[in-house]
Formats: C-alpha cells, structure tokens, sequence
C-alpha cells in the first residue's frame, strides 16, 4: 500500500523533504508503524519528536481517531506539523 | 486591596480645556475587571454613550495597563484602548505591544484617558509625573515612523511613542495607531486620534512598580521565562508566519477574498521562504525572550528596499486574500500600512473585496484610477493602499470600510468578508466550524482573538470534530473568557502558559505581585469582561441579527482542499449560536439575563 506524507518546518529540516511516499508489504497498517519505519529510515525516535507535533491523517487530527493505532488504508495522506498556538 | 503590580491612579487629558488631571481608580473595578482591556470597557460603559459619534470631540481613547504591565515577567508589555470605533461605529477594544505601557504604568499611572479636541496639532508628553501637552504642527502631515524617530529623542525608544499617521488625518475609517513596530491595529483608533488633533502620546517613566513578594515574584518569572523559551521556539524562528502552509495544507486558508482555502501561491510566502529570502533579525516586545517578529528586507526589485515585519494575519490579508504571491510585495505593502498608519488586516481584506468586484466588472479602471485591480498583481494592492490613505478614486470610498462601503454599495455586500462591520482574519470557517462562532460573536466584529481562536482545540482536541457543529458554543465562550482575562493582564497571548494562564489558571504570579489571590476568579474575570463588553454592543443596537457570518460561508461550498464541499448553513450556524447563547446565560436574541448579570456581579449595571 502507499501512503504519502507531508512535513512542514521542522519535520522537514529532519527528513530533507516536504513530501514523500512510503510503500509499505503489510495491508494492516497503523500510524505508529510508519513512525517505525521513519524512526529506521532517518536514525531518529520518530514517535518521541512527533510527540510535540501535530499528526493528521487526510483531514482530521490522530487525536479525533485513533491516535496512535489509527488504522491506514492504500492511498491515504499523512501531515506531520509542530504543534500549534494562538498569537 | 493590592499591594503590588497598581499604581491605583490614571491620567485624564482633556484636549478642549488643555486639563490634566490625576484621579485615583476604584480598586473594586480592578478586583472585578483586573485592568488594560477590562477595566477599559468598565470605563467606556459609564463613559462613552450611545449618542457618541465615532469621530466627534465627545469619543474618548481609553488607555489601560494591566497588573503585569510593566514588571519583569515575560513579554508584559501591553496595554488596552478602548474606543468608538470609527470603522464599526460601535464599542472597539484594541491591545498594543512595545515599551509604551510599561513606561506608562512606569511613570506611575496604570492608565490614561484622553477626552475633547485641541484646537491645533498637539502631541502628549509624558514624563514620570511631569504631563504636557505640547505643540505637534510640525508632526502633522509626517509619517508614523517620522514621528516615533522624532519623539524618540524625547523619551529613549520609538516603540515608547504611540502616533498615528497620515492615513488617521484623512479620517480613514481603518487607522490604526502606531507603536515603533507594533500597534492598536484593529477599528479605527488611529481616526479617534486624529480627530482630536492628537498626533502622538510619547512617555517615559522611570520609576518602579511594586510587588507584594519580590523573591516569589521572581521565582515565577524565570520558570516562566525558561518555560516560555523553549516552548515558543517555532514563534522565535519563524514567528506567527509559522502557520501559513500549515492552514492552507488544512485547506482553510483564505484566497482571493475567500473564494477558496487553498492557495497555489504557497511556497513563495511561507515562513520557510520569508527566512531564506527576506529574513534580517528578530525584534522584542518589553521584556519578551520569544521575539517572536521577524523583520525583512527587499532585496532587489521594484520594491527595494523596504523593510517591514509581516504577522501570520498581515500576509493572509496582503497576501492570499489579495492572491498575492509576491512577498516582496507583502513587505512593502506592510510598510507602508505601518509608515501611514493603517491596519494590515481590514486593508488587505478590503482590496481583496475590491479585487473581487473588479474581476467581476462591477468596477473598472476609471474607479482604480488606473489599476488593472486584478488578483495577484502585488503593485497594484500597494499602489490602492497608498490611494486609500489619501483618499484618492475608489480609495476614497474603500477608506470608509466595510459599513461605509455597504451604504454605497448594498447590492456587493454578498462579497464582503466582515462582521459588524470588521473585516475577517485569515481563516476559513468552513475549515473550522467553530471559528464562524469566533466571527459571528466577537464583541468587537469579527476578530479571531477576541472571538476565540480555536484553531487548536477544534484541530488537536479530541472532544471536537472541527466539521461538527456539536459543542462549538461551549468551546467558544471558554476560549472568549480565557482570552478576557488574559488582554485584562497586560501580557501578550503568546507567553500566557509559561504563567499558567489558560482555561484552568494555576500558579500564584498574580498573589505574588498583587497580594490578592486572584488566579481562582481569572476564568470568572474573563467572562464578567466579555459579558460587559456584550452588555455595551447591545445597548448600540448589536443583537443575534448581527452576530452572522458571511453569506459566503453560508452559501457556497468550499471548492477545494481538505474542507472541500463544506458549508456552514444558516440551520447550523444558529444550532450552534443557540447553544453559544445558552452557555453564556444569554437570551435567544442575545441580552445577558438579569440572573447570569447577577452571577457575575454585573448587576449594577442592570
């Protein structure tokens, strides 16, 4: 399955891109395995630097699903962003 | 009733008789609205009535501190104005940043009232306890910049002198006033000054502000500097423009006058850009370790030169919203916002509108004196800036903003992004069911901090689904009281949680300075400020019918992105108002009750 992924500021400075795809054998996918997979491919705990971030899966925060175990499907789109706040 | 952080008395300046007069404020009105925004309404209720017009003598400028003004903590570096405002002719609160309010409250008044209209160009003086109200014709017809630097001589900093400029003088409808590089931006303030023959208000004060537990003090303050530090490392490197491809990614970011929320001009005016191409340095607030402006510079080009620091809501006005791509062009238009005096937002909201109509043909170049009007062109939306400041073709109507232009123009009104009069901020609420709520009930037309931003919680909270109207009232009115008390304090929003201020208030900063244990009331403090605020527009004739969001949100759908197909219709947008009205103990035509009034011991004022 394919999932593509979208990084914004410092996720990019981490992963040297704004956007990737990921193909992934396993069709039983959830959020925390992919932060395996980024933890792997960019020597970094994925999951402990998105910790203070914002993960979204298509349009709705991981926080509104499952967060972590949040199940992901061929085709679907990953955003991971800093954490925001009002100025 | 305090033994720190109040110097218990205000300045009152009347223009007309040139008196100055020194009067003690009633520690109960501290006690119950804290300061800078909600002890300036409490004193704009009692004195700026119904028949007040905007830009008559009878308007007052209502300056505030709050009791963090001034002392060594994080950022406290604001201060309120409470006005009439000339662009939504009804009650205006504004917070301004700088060294203007610590060196108010620093010269021993919490506070400053400005009434009347002098005969000629003046400029206020304000040195400790010496007040003068000195000659300004040489300041009149000079640039806000002209003057801060002139003035400087006089008290030490530009950011220490609050002037307007020449747009305010030609009674431009959304002047704001000036402070070195921050301002009171929002609702006309800069007119009220002008009309009264008031140039500038430059202060100095040297003098100290007294804190009930020093050393407790202190311990608070440098937790809360090291929290703030490290958690507003993103508002250090890239400032609040931080945000803009994330909103446009959540498909909410507002493009050619909210046709749609995505922007295919992105990459050039993201933060990742503006800090490659344009970045100098940062700038700071009064004792802020955040920092968080970032001051740019064209490089090359046609705008060459020009130096300015764009806000998150200045590029989404000048930029998206206007379909502009060019962030040189977002500099210069910024510029010369901040040089004339003019507020970023309603300006870049208002030729985004003009953008629209000439794109549509209801006007042409023979109103633009000559601008190809169209979205995207850069040069253009400066050029109209310069031609609303000045009054100048179409400029002149666009000056009256969006109540003005309405009268003129009722049939265009299902294009104008505003509400009460006041041009939208740079999100989408079809992105964010929650933020139509922020809009539609902001006490001072739609503002999304006043009106609650609730970007995050509809976002990250797992309570809320931000396309469900479900619980959107409740969300709103807590964030609306969390931000009351907070602009009540004199602090700027971004540092409030290194203090411990957010809708559960902890910590005991404010017994430390103060000696009354305030953190327990500060949620109950919010709501008695937002709540007398509502009791004011009320009694200007603002009810339910003008708590309503944009036909646009209303009608069409949005055509793309992640909030594609979305629309908040009539039906939802009043479910949620009526669940917004019930949690705030309002009336179904939006009349605080008499036993909600009695709750917040706002009775008196029945």
């Amino acid at each position: 399955m394919k999932i593509t992924i979208k990084y914004f500021l410092d996720f990019r400075k981490i992963t040297g891109h704004s956007k990737e795809e990921l193909f992934l054998k396993n069709c039983k996918v959830n959020v925390k395995d992919v932060f395996k997979v980024l933890s792997n491919k960019y020597q970094i705990e994925f999951e402990k630097v998105v910790s203070n971030g914002i993960v979204i899966v298509n349009n709705r925060s991981i926080n509104q699903l499952e967060k972590e175990n949040t199940i992901l499907k061929d085709g679907d789109e990953l955003i991971i962003m800093p954490m925001i706040s009002g100025g | 009733m305090f033994s720190g952080g109040y110097q218990g008395k205000y300045i009152r300046i009347n223009l007309t008789n040139k008196t100055i007069k020194e009067e003690k404020i009633n520690p109960e009105w501290q006690r119950k609205f804290l300061g800078a925004r909600g002890l300036a309404a409490r004193f704009y209720y009692n004195e700026i009535g119904n028949k007040v017009m905007p830009l008559s003598s009878d308007n007052k400028l209502i300056f505030f501190t709050g009791p963090l003004t001034g002392t060594t903590g994080p950022a406290t570096t604001k201060t309120g104005v409470a006005t009439k405002s000339p662009e939504t002719r009804q009650y205006l609160c504004s917070n301004g940043g700088g060294f203007f309010g610590p060196h108010l409250k620093k010269s021993g008044y919490d506070g400053l009232i400005i009434e009347g209209k002098a005969d000629k160009p003046v400029y206020i003086l304000i040195e400790d306890n010496q007040i003068k109200i000195e000659q300004g014709e040489n300041l009149w017809g000079k640039t806000t910049k002209e003057v801060n630097k002139k003035l400087k001589e006089k008290v030490g900093r530009e950011d220490q002198v609050a002037s307007c400029g020449p747009a305010a003088e030609n009674r431009v409808r959304l002047s704001g006033i000036q402070i070195g590089d921050r301002s009171f931006g929002r609702g006309g303030a800069g007119a009220v000054m002008a009309s009264k023959n008031l140039k500038a208000i430059a202060v100095k004060g040297t003098g100290e502000i007294a804190v009930n537990e020093p050393d407790e003090f202190e311990n608070v303050v440098k937790d809360a500097i090291s929290y703030v530090r490290k958690s507003k490392a993103n508002h250090t490197k890239y400032g609040t423009a931080q945000y803009t491809a994330v909103m446009n990614e959540l498909g909410c970011y507002p493009t050619r006058n909210f046709q749609t929320g995505v922007f295919d001009g992105i990459d050039t005016i993201a933060a990742e850009y503006m800090k490659e191409n344009f970045f100098i340095k940062n700038l700071a607030c009064f004792r802020c370790p955040v920092a968080c402006s970032q001051l740019c510079e064209v490089k090359e080009g046609i705008f060459k030169g020009a130096k300015s620091d764009p806000e998150y809501e200045t590029i989404g006005a000048l930029g998206a919203i206007c379909g502009v791509s060019d962030f040189a062009a977002i500099i210069k238009a910024n510029e010369i916002c901040d040089e004339l005096g003019i507020d970023t937002i309603s300006v870049g909201v208002i030729i985004g509108f003009a953008m629209e109509l000439f794109e549509r043909g209801y006007i042409t170049r023979k109103d633009t004196g000559g601008l190809e009007l169209k979205f995207g062109n850069g040069e253009a939306m400066v050029n109209m800036i310069e031609k609303i400041a000045k009054r100048e073709d179409i400029g002149d109507l666009l000056a009256e903003g969006m109540l003005g232009i309405a009268e003129k123009m009722p049939q265009m009104q299902k294009y104008m992004m505003q509400v009460k009069g006041l041009p939208l901020a740079a999100y989408d609420s079809r992105g964010f069911y929650g933020n139509a709520l922020t809009y539609g009930t902001s006490s001072r037309g739609a503002c999304h901090n006043v009106g609650g931003w609730s970007i995050r919680d509809e976002l990250l909270s797992g309570e809320y689904d931000r396309f469900a109207i479900e619980g959107k009232g409740k969300l709103i009115k807590s964030i609306q009281d969390t931000r009351g008390y907070i602009d009540s304090l004199g602090i700027c929003t971004v540092v409030r949680s290194g203090y411990g201020f957010t809708n559960k208030p902890r910590g005991k900063v404010l017994e430390y300075l103060t000696g009354y244990n305030f953190t327990p009331e500060l949620m109950t403090i919010g709501e008695r400020v937002y709540t007398l605020e509502r009791l004011i527009i009320n009694r200007e004739g603002r009810f339910r019918q003008d708590d309503i969001i944009p036909e646009r949100f209303r009608t069409e759908k949005m055509p793309e992105g992640q909030a594609k197909g979305h629309v908040i219709s009539d039906e939802m947008y009043n479910t949620m108002l009526d669940e917004y009205y019930e949690v705030r103990g309002w009336d179904r035509d939006g009349r605080p009750t008499k036993e909600r009034l009695q709750k917040l011991s706002l009775d008196d004022l029945i």
